[in-house]
């Protein structure tokens, strides 16, 4: 339901850190990889990240978004006028204009400005203010906002296959739409910020592996002023987009081009670990196989706030993720008498009722295995079809419950054990991953089925990782050679920076609040030991500013004999919302924590089509890794506010 | 034998993670009011450091408690007639921005209001005192928390610097507890010996110290004279006002709002029977160091038919008789003696009891899989927070009772490891357990308490009595925030 699966397949999904890599141009600031990394291998460890990736995208390891320089739509209305009929049909014309090169990769060309992110939708999270890893080079090439990058693309290391335009490109995104409660550096850099309802305004439920509760979010009030909950929030928008779709989008067929998945066939797609480019290893280009899969999806655009609005037909094929399928034909009855039907005209009329975010919760509620126990139940005999195990037991006795949002209102209930998860709550065990496995005998999902120690594909063996090793932290220093010209007539000190999570959360949420920000020193602070902060001139509470190429970030120093010499701690997620002066450096308002930061990809994180080493949503991809910061720190001789 | 009964709390310290969940919660019900910005009935402070107000344990800075003078109690501060003297002017007085802090906020609006420019906007801060901006706070209610601040703020911790011994403070000799704090609800509340008004008072259905409103003329003497300084004075109302144990709340059987929050669930509610003539013996005993064993002889065994028969006959309900009974601060603070009293020496009989925090050893221990049962006994030497720092917050000094506590622990950590996951040799002859003072059974049950008591065995309160007072039958459904309304309409 969450991405329309009801209506329409597959979803277009992106990782996270190869979008933002690219579209933040941080791939053009690279440091050549560690010296000692040098002695492997060879073919690989020695790839620009940026050509990996695109090799990665162009083997269908990973998503890859933009797709096409050229317009998707585009190529399969004229697939369909050459007279290919078939989706087979399709999906080899593709691969045949890829193989000429009449089509362009838009990760090979990410500064054409027709694979620009043109249309941001930021939905609650603080990608300008604090997630971002690289935050200068958002403000920069992505917003075209005030920027303190100080790394020079001319001085880094370059990729060989990506088209780099002269001049890089600053502020690629047209419009920058925010939905947030919270007034954050995010909504600062948006042209629109939506009013939107908070955790005490709105309908929700949460569930994580962290405990073994369903929790209700409810609405203690309605919300204030224009505030609207996301779910009504993006309902709205749908129903504006499909009106004015009527005369300016019709129905349409698109392409979608995915990567070889995890729990599904595509794990052996590419057997034996073998690398084979077909760019230039001869072999050919075949979807799904040595390269990316292409489907056609039937956009129906003026369509859209129906679909959004009522759940559509194809739940009753069955659903499921991670490789198990639940049954949909009873779920589809069931779900028409508990949401009610939708009696709106057109395409949604009939259909079970999706209207508002208490019919989408009741619908989860029903559909999940976590919340029904027949779901449960007809979840684990699927696994038990793959398995050759008897599983149902896991989660018999839960049959007859179908929580409700009123059931879990009045209390918390215990999710049901699901083949969805690894661990096990029956018999009111706490969840521990792989405890399915071990007790039932049901393998693991590697290429062994057992817990994998050794991983043979050629990428790992390349870089030295076949088993799991030591590396030491990355040694790049502050600078590249020639690049700093910042003035520094004063005392300084190089330093490893690390940003770990705060005690008090995991982002910044709650604690900007006032009575939190006094309960420390208000913000934005970074920890230094004391003898370090001496040997500078640094006495506790001084205004400091830490800088390398990838940015500057001004804070007051914390001094302590707590942490060692040597490393500053810059607590994550403290946002310059508040309290943050000009850095010294260009007179810009001092960052954020991840202003010093920047994504460091790891191309091992990106081999993909080979058993477990396959792309996965949300459960397996490369991290927008920021650590291994080397930075340098002095004191902020002059605080100016930059508000008069 | 005039029995009385105390609604009182242990905090167990082994499981405070210095969250601050409880400070959070308590201001936001109690304290997110103009004229107590600065005002936290409860907090918690890094330890070592100098708390919050700063430095409150410096008795000569603000003379709070009380001594012992020619073997009669006094208040530190004086008398009535220093008092008269010092009237417009106490010199003893915690000021807001040298011991508290300059409360502050951010100037959020301003987020919204910006006008449009090259540079992102940014909330200043500003003072809640003056409303103007301000470049920086220099101090808050939790300043160094973490030991921040290191060396220019930890060693001015008032018990630091009566240490025998001096600590260096450095990265690999570091050590840290968390402390929170509320009023301790004392039997003899310096506090309320020090008001000129009387408006302090300790109620006689369960001791909860409080102020009254009406009575309160704001002299502010209650301030310092409480050595904890845990009463605030609101300048909005110009009265004074503190933690009053959330007796909303425990009047209808819940736990104050800190203990109900708590993440780490440390806080233990219950109520104690006592004997109120032994309390002004108790608290005048000549020694310091044995202020503690004499605060321990004011309660009452609440199994004892002869103070059943003496608590029915002062009116003591059967509800609150079983309360004494099954109060988990019996158990720690009486019969196991693992809960202590914060600054006995102030001589006010606090009734907020803690449990001193085990805490990593100082060396590491070797072969810990073969460790013989007895080979723990040096361990308890060893650990980090220094025997003597914990000695000063909680036994005047004495720092055979923590090692006992400790010992305690230690064995009640051992044998529960032992009868879990094995590991140790025969433990019902080893020498820990004869140190310790204690048997099998007591450990189990104290495990059973300390680590695994759901809810209903932590807080163990009997609902306030209420059926004696008040005509409750034309009070139904009068509105607690409107008193009785219309006040002409009341007949009596």
């Amino acid at each position: 339901m969450a991405f329309a699966g009801d209506w329409l397949k597959p979803p277009r999904h992106m990782n996270g850190t190869s979008f933002f890599y690219f579209a933040t141009d941080q791939y053009r600031y690279e440091a050549k990889v560690n010296e000692e990394q040098l002695k492997w291998g060879g073919r690989f460890s020695q790839m620009h990240p940026a050509d990996f990736n695109a090799m990665a995208a162009r083997l269908g390891w990973l998503p890859s978004y933009p797709q096409f320089t050229q317009n998707s739509l585009k190529l399969v209305k004229e697939a369909r006028e050459k007279g290919l009929k078939e989706a087979d049909e399709v999906a080899q014309y593709m691969a045949q204009l890829i193989k000429e090169e009449k089509v362009d990769w838009a990760i090979e060309h990410p500064d054409d400005p027709r694979n620009f992110p043109k249309v941001f939708f930021n939905w609650r999270s603080n990608l300008l203010g604090d997630t971002g890893k690289g935050h200068e080079y958002f403000a920069k090439h992505l917003m075209g906002g005030e920027d303190t990058v100080l790394a020079e693309s001319g001085s880094s290391w370059q990729p060989e296959t990506i088209d780099i335009a002269e001049k890089p490109p600053e502020g690629k995104v047209d419009l920058f739409v925010s939905l947030d409660f919270r007034m954050t550096s995010t909504g600062l850099f948006s042209d629109i910020v939506l009013p939107a309802a908070t955790w005490y305004e709105k309908y929700d439920i949460s569930s994580t592996d962290m405990h073994p509760f369903i929790h209700p979010f409810n609405a203690a009030i309605t919300p204030p002023w224009e505030a609207k909950s996301d779910w009504d929030a993006f309902r709205e928008i749908s129903r504006v987009f499909s009106e004015l779709a009527k005369d300016h989008l019709p129905a349409c067929e698109d392409l979608v081009m995915s990567p070889l998945s995890h729990d599904t066939v595509d794990e052996i797609a590419q057997p034996f670990g073998k690398v084979f480019d077909w760019r230039k290893d001869g072999v050919e280009p075949i979807p799904g196989k040595t390269m990316p899969k292409f489907q056609i999806v039937k956009r129906d655009y003026p369509n859209v706030f129906h679909q959004f609005t009522t759940i559509g037909p194809d739940i009753q094929k069955g659903y499921g993720s991670k490789g198990v399928v639940i049954p949909g034909e009873d779920v589809y009855k069931e779900l028409l008498n508990r949401l009610g039907v939708c009696g709106r005209e057109g395409l949604g009329k009939g259909r079970p009722d999706l209207y508002s975010a208490k019919h989408a919760i009741e619908a989860i509620l029903d559909m999940s295995g976590a919340t029904n126990g027949k779901r449960a139940v007809a979840g684990w005999k699927s696994l038990e079809k793959k398995t050759g195990q008897k599983l149902a037991e896991i989660a018999q006795g839960h049959e007859e419950d179908a929580y409700t949002l009123l059931d879990i209102t009045a209390q918390p209930r215990q999710a049901i054990s699901t083949p969805v998860w690894s661990g096990m709550e029956k018999d009111g065990r706490r969840y521990s991953p792989f405890t399915v496995n071990t007790e039932y005998m049901i393998p693991w999902r590697t290429l062994t089925g057992r817990q994998s120690f050794y991983l043979d594909h050629e990428v790992m063996l390349d870089f030295g990782e076949g088993l799991p090793l030591y590396l030491p932290p990355l040694n790049h220093g502050p600078f590249l050679l020639g690049e700093d010209k910042v003035e520094n007539s004063g005392k300084w000190l190089t330093v490893r920076y690390l940003t770990p999570h705060q005690k008090w959360g995991i982002h910044t949420m709650f604690t900007e609040t006032t009575n939190m920000t006094t309960l420390f020193r208000g913000w934005q602070t970074v920890w230094i030991n004391e003898e370090d902060a001496a040997s500078i001139g640094i006495k506790d509470n001084d205004w400091i500013e830490v800088y390398n190429r990838n940015g500057a970030v001004a804070a007051r120093a914390v001094v302590t004999y707590r942490i060692p010499r040597g490393v500053v701690y810059m607590y994550h997620a403290q946002d310059r919302t508040m309290g943050v002066p000009a850095n010294a450096i260009n007179k810009n308002r001092g960052g954020t924590h991840n202003s010093v930061t920047r994504i460091t990809p790891k191309q091992t994180h990106m081999i993909g089509g080979y058993s477990q080493l396959s792309y996965g949503f949300n459960y397996y991809g490369p991290t927008g890794n920021q650590r291994d910061t080397i930075a340098i720190i002095r004191r902020l001789k002059e605080v100016d506010w930059l508000e008069d | 034998m005039r029995i009385k009964t105390q609604v009182c709390m242990v905090m167990h310290l082994d499981k405070c993670i210095g969250c601050h969940t409880c400070s959070v919660t308590c201001k936001n019900t109690w304290t997110n009011r103009p004229g107590v910005e600065y005002v936290w009935f409860n907090n918690v402070e890094t330890r070592p450091g100098p708390g919050y107000p700063k430095q409150w344990e410096n008795t000569d800075r603000f003379k709070g408690g009380w001594v012992l003078k020619n073997g009669k109690l006094r208040l530190r501060a004086g008398g009535p007639v220093s008092k008269l003297a010092n009237i417009f002017y106490n010199p003893n007085m915690a000021t807001i921005q040298e011991d508290f802090y300059e409360p502050w906020t951010y100037d959020f609006e301003h987020l919204f209001t910006a006008p449009k420019k090259d540079r992102v906007p940014v909330a200043r801060p500003k003072s809640l005192m003056t409303g103007k901006y301000i470049d920086k706070p220099t101090w808050s209610s939790n300043w160094d928390d973490d030991l921040a601040g290191g060396n220019e703020i930890a060693p001015t911790d008032p018990n630091v610097q009566k240490l025998q011994e001096h600590i260096k403070m450095e990265y690999e000799k570091t050590f840290m507890m968390y402390l929170p704090r509320i009023c301790e609800h004392c039997l003899n509340p310096s506090c309320v010996a020090s008001c000129p008004s009387g408006a302090l008072y300790k109620r006689d259905e369960d001791g909860i110290v409080l102020v009254d409103q009406e009575a309160c003329r704001g002299w502010r003497f209650c301030m310092n004279g409480c050595p904890y300084h845990k009463v605030y004075y609101n300048w909005n109302t110009h009265k004074a006002e503190k933690c009053h144990f959330c007796y909303p709340r425990t009047e209808a059987g819940l736990p104050t709002i800190c203990s109900e929050t708590c993440v780490g669930r440390i806080r233990y509610i219950g109520v104690v029977l006592y004997d109120a003539d032994k309390v002004k013996a108790a608290a005048s005993v000549e020694d310091p160091k044995k202020l503690y064993e004499a605060q321990l002889s004011v309660f009452l065994d609440p199994f004892d038919p002869e103070v059943i028969k003496e608590a029915r006959k002062a009116g003591i309900n059967d509800q609150w008789i079983e309360g004494a009974q099954n109060s988990p601060i019996y158990k720690m603070a009486m019969k196991w003696k693992i809960a202590l009293p914060l600054h006995p020496e102030y001589r006010t009989l606090p009734m907020v009891w803690y449990v001193p925090p085990l805490n990593p050893i100082m060396n590491h221990i070797e072969n810990e899989e073969e460790l013989a049962t007895d080979g723990y006994i040096p361990a308890v030497d060893q650990m980090r927070i220094p025997m003597e720092y914990l000695a000063s917050l909680l036994t005047a000094g004495d720092t055979g009772i923590i090692r006992h506590v400790l010992l305690k622990l230690t064995a009640m950590r051992v044998h529960m490891r032992a009868k879990t996951v094995g590991g140790v040799d025969d433990y019902k002859h080893s020498q820990l357990l004869k140190e310790a003072d204690t048997s099998v059974e007591e450990l189990e049950e104290m495990a059973r308490l300390l680590a695994v008591a759901k809810y209903n065995e932590r807080f163990v309160i009997p609902t306030g009595r209420r059926e004696m007072k008040d005509d409750l039958f034309y009070q139904q459904g009068a509105c607690s925030i409107e008193d009785l309304a219309p006040p002409e309409g009341m007949i009596r």
